[in-house]
């Protein structure tokens, strides 16, 4: 895919971009321009017939050092129609920050001082381009965490997370991002400044930190932000349950948030995931709880015999602890002999995807069942767990992996898993996402999430607010 | 051997988890400097989707070679080899015209600028005269530009009663050479150096330069130092040995002190609890750790060379060190390899004046002993 610029007018905005920012934030480099417009939507995510994809390629790399380097960016944006790409530690694999125009990427990683904590009243605020194992590691020293530790956390930032709605593993008591962030600031689609009130709670009118939060820079750059923090918990006690089945386990999770017990973390894998990589037969939950010592006795105590009342075997703090010491912050790292990364069949390429999605712990158990049916009749592997539960219930993050033939016929044979998998997630009245976001790989089923008249009053809001349609265009089907 | 070709595929599909752990590209925030992105790039060099043209080339030297996105990596890829068999693969007119100067310098003994006049008079009551028992090598680098840590060692030793030599010129072990990419250079230094510390037969070799000690004892796998000298050790091991033996007093403090670990020190020749030990053995110290410490530590931007090749670059990681150290609480910072403080304080100076942080002392470890001794 081209730019929309001719060499030309490309020289011109260089020119402007390097009067407004200085010389040493702007880049026109190939390394720098190949290798910001990529994500984590790699060649075996998003195959093309020939099994490599091309990948379009921006105009120019900026990296500001405040909000107003991205305000005059903007506004040089606006005056030559050239798009923006926010960019906050590309994270994702949806394909959010890819320049489908070419344009200026925003590098907000290089906005990334820690402005105050304020430990009299629990408060951390940031510029949005500190990596979150930055901040957590700043706010260990200090006592206090922010307990946002999503898998990612040594690569992804604050701006990302906020663009993303991303959830931690501690999410099912701390919350996800949305849950943390009391105010923020936003560079709007126009250059100006725009700043929400880092309050504890607030009714004067709706709550704009919700505008932003999920709309993967298509109407902004979010450029600072305050979260609530807390104080290093004093205890953790790690627990680990082996239930006959994936709906036994959820049972037991339904069973635990009614009685009012909030783990820091509990996941499940389902039987597959049990077999493969955990070695037993049933479905395995391993949970945490922190705090003070006594709550999580007592917690333990209470979930414990919740799970016990289910049949389920207590497995002692092994597992659990493995999880969290070793396992928490890891992701799939290539090897030569990793099904994921493995050279494939001759002929064949390797593809891989996650439909996470999150309902009720009935659409839990439902998706699990149907969608291992589904990926089995087209070729996959799947294996799901669950990792993020609410009161009402969880979210389940199916993976899959297989091979597809190369040719003519792989883009549609891709496509056509993405599909049916997220016709599966909506039937079922799930949510098309929990926390990977949309970009591309989601855009075309964003009229399920929100509906026709939801898509059509997105679509307003983003004409109203960025009526050039500079900023990141084409994501979120928009 | 490493499998450079399967390595940078592997590199090419990783989800880039070693970015910010990597000394570098923590410091510029450009995403370009991960190597993950450095392994993609050897990829398509070697599918020739790429050519090692000048920028590329430029490209392969913003690494400090040290190897902390090895500790993140939980397949164990070790970028930084990639990197230099890339640079090790740069000939001829490829070769950058500031690095063919640095090139012939380090060849013509001629790196750094002539040696303080005011060492020679240091170091002529120590000079090894045929045969040391307990020999010193401070390297090139310390012996032009680190006069206050060769003096700190001095005295210390001197009030420990300690027998030690000096070499009056040092040979070159060839360190820089190597990790530049001038593999030949480096073997022909590296095999001289060996050559003139082993004609005084020590027993004991301690290497001042956590850089120079990385060179003899792992890097250069030729005939070397290891299979001749019963002892080779780094400044911290051999205090340590010392301090135990001698049990001297030190003066009582309520300092807060922090402690870096050297790239080539920690996480290369695996020394982390010597130099604490030391730090500890300081009545009323309490030592913190910085965020970011022993396997996760990053460079202080001496980074094999790139110091030379780009300032600018070492100039952030130097910051960027400074500020994770001040965030302790720590009025001091020490570091186990002395060349870690020159760097370090050199960019306090050009650095530091946007932030909003105090001081912070930053001495090597010997200097840091000699200060509150009780003599």
């Amino acid at each position: 895919m081209n730019s929309i610029l001719t060499d030309f007018y490309k020289v011109a905005v260089e020119n402007e971009l390097i009067a407004a920012l200085g010389r040493d934030k702007v880049s026109t480099s190939f390394i720098d321009r190949k290798v910001y417009s990529s994500d984590e939507l790699v060649e075996w995510t998003c195959p093309s017939p020939d099994g490599d994809c091309d990948p379009p390629i921006a105009d120019f790399v900026v990296w500001p050092d405040t909000a107003q380097d991205v305000v005059e960016t903007i506004k040089i944006a606006n005056r030559h129609r050239v798009p923006v790409i926010p960019m906050c530690g590309a994270a994702q694999n949806r394909g959010s920050i890819l320049p489908l125009h070419g344009g200026i990427i925003i590098d907000v990683k290089s906005l990334h001082r820690i402005i105050a904590l304020d430990t009299e009243n629990h408060t951390v605020t940031v510029q949005a381009g500190v990596i979150c194992n930055e901040l957590e590691a700043f706010l260990n020293t200090q006592g206090y965490t922010m307990n946002h530790l999503p898998q990612s956390q040594h690569i992804s930032g604050i701006g990302g997370f906020l663009s993303a709605r991303s959830a931690g593993v501690v999410s099912t008591k701390y919350g996800k991002i949305t849950e943390m962030v009391l105010g923020m600031e936003v560079v709007l689609p126009n250059g100006d400044i725009m700043r929400t009130k880092p309050v504890p709670n607030s009714a004067a009118g709706p709550n704009f930190n919700y505008l932003f939060m999920g709309a993967e820079g298509t109407l902004g750059v979010i450029t600072e932000a305050t979260f609530k923090i807390h104080l290093l918990p004093e205890a953790r006690m790690f627990r680990s349950y082996l239930f006959p089945d994936y709906p036994a386990a959820v049972n037991a999770v339904r069973l635990i948030m009614r009685r009012g017990v909030m783990p820091a973390a509990i996941r499940i894998s389902d039987e597959l995931e049990t077999q493969v990589f955990h070695k037993h037969k049933g479905s395995l939950m391993i949970a945490m709880f922190d705090g003070f010592e006594e709550l999580c006795a007592l917690e333990a105590k209470e979930a414990a015999g919740i799970a016990a009342s289910l049949n389920a075997q207590d497995l002692g703090e092994k597992p659990a602890l493995e999880w969290w010491e070793k396992k928490r912050f890891s992701v799939a790292f290539p090897s030569s002999e990793h099904p994921a990364f493995a050279l494939p069949i001759p002929g064949f390429v390797r593809v891989n995807g996650c439909i996470d999605s999150a309902g009720s712990f009935d659409y839990l158990v439902a998706v699990q069942r149907k969608l291992r049916t589904l990926m089995g009749k087209l070729n996959m592997f799947v294996v799901s767990h669950s990792s993020h539960f609410y009161h009402t219930g969880g979210m389940i993050y199916p993976r899959f992996i297989g091979q597809l033939m190369r040719g003519p016929g792989l883009p549609a044979a891709y496509t056509e898993i993405w599909k049916q998998g997220i016709l599966l997630s909506h039937e079922l009245g799930g949510t098309i996402n929990h926390h990977h976001g949309i970009g591309l790989t989601l855009a075309r089923y964003m009229n399920l999430e929100l509906g026709n008249e939801g898509m059509e009053n997105f679509r307003k809001i983003k004409r109203a607010m960025d009526p050039n349609n500079i900023m990141n265009p084409g994501k979120l089907g928009l | 051997m490493i499998d450079i070709k399967e390595n940078s595929r592997l590199c090419s599909v990783c989800p880039n988890m070693c970015r910010d752990f990597c000394s570098v590209a923590g410091a510029t925030r450009h995403e370009a400097d991960s190597p993950k992105h450095k392994g993609a790039f050897v990829k398509e060099v070697i599918d020739e989707k790429n050519s090692l043209d000048a920028a590329m080339v430029d490209y392969f030297y913003r690494c400090a070679m040290c190897k902390a996105c090895r500790e993140a990596c939980e397949t164990d890829l070790d970028t930084s080899e990639l990197v230099l068999s890339a640079r090790t693969g740069v000939k001829g007119d490829l070769i950058p015209s500031k690095l063919g100067a640095v090139r012939e310098n380090i060849v013509s003994g001629n790196m750094y600028a002539d040696e303080l006049s005011d060492l020679k008079s240091l170091l002529k009551p120590h000079l090894a005269k045929g045969k040391a028992h307990t020999l010193l090598y401070f390297g090139r680098k310390l012996r032009c530009e680190g006069l206050a840590a060769i003096t700190g060692i001095l005295s210390l030793l001197d009030k420990l009663n300690a027998e030690y030599s000096v070499m009056e010129t040092e040979p070159d072990t060839g360190q820089l050479a190597y990790f530049l990419g001038f593999a030949e250079d480096a073997r022909a230094l590296a095999e001289t150096c060996n050559r003139e510390i082993e004609a005084l037969h020590p027993q004991t070799l301690v290497v001042f330069s956590a850089d120079d000690l990385r060179m003899i004892k792992k890097e250069f796998t030729g005939p070397g130092l290891s299979q001749t000298i019963p002892v080779i050790q780094s400044v911290p091991e051999f205090l340590l040995e010392l301090i135990n033996k001698m049990k001297p007093a030190f003066k009582d403090t309520t300092e807060k002190v922090s402690y870096h670990d050297s790239c080539a020190l920690g996480r290369e020749l695996r020394v982390f609890e010597a130099p604490r030990e030391l730090i500890r053995n300081v009545p009323g110290v309490t030592l913190v750790e910085m965020a970011f410490n022993r396997d996760q530590a990053p460079c202080c931007g001496y980074g094999m060379g790139l110091d030379i090749t780009h300032p600018e670059i070492k100039a952030k990681m130097a910051a960027r060190l400074r500020i994770m150290a001040m965030q302790t609480g720590a009025t001091t910072l020490v570091t186990g390899c002395p060349v870690c403080s020159i760097v370090l304080n050199a960019a306090a100076v050009t650095d530091m004046s946007d932030q909003n942080s105090g001081g912070i002392e930053i001495i090597d470890i010997a200097q840091f002993l000699e200060r509150r001794l009780i003599v």
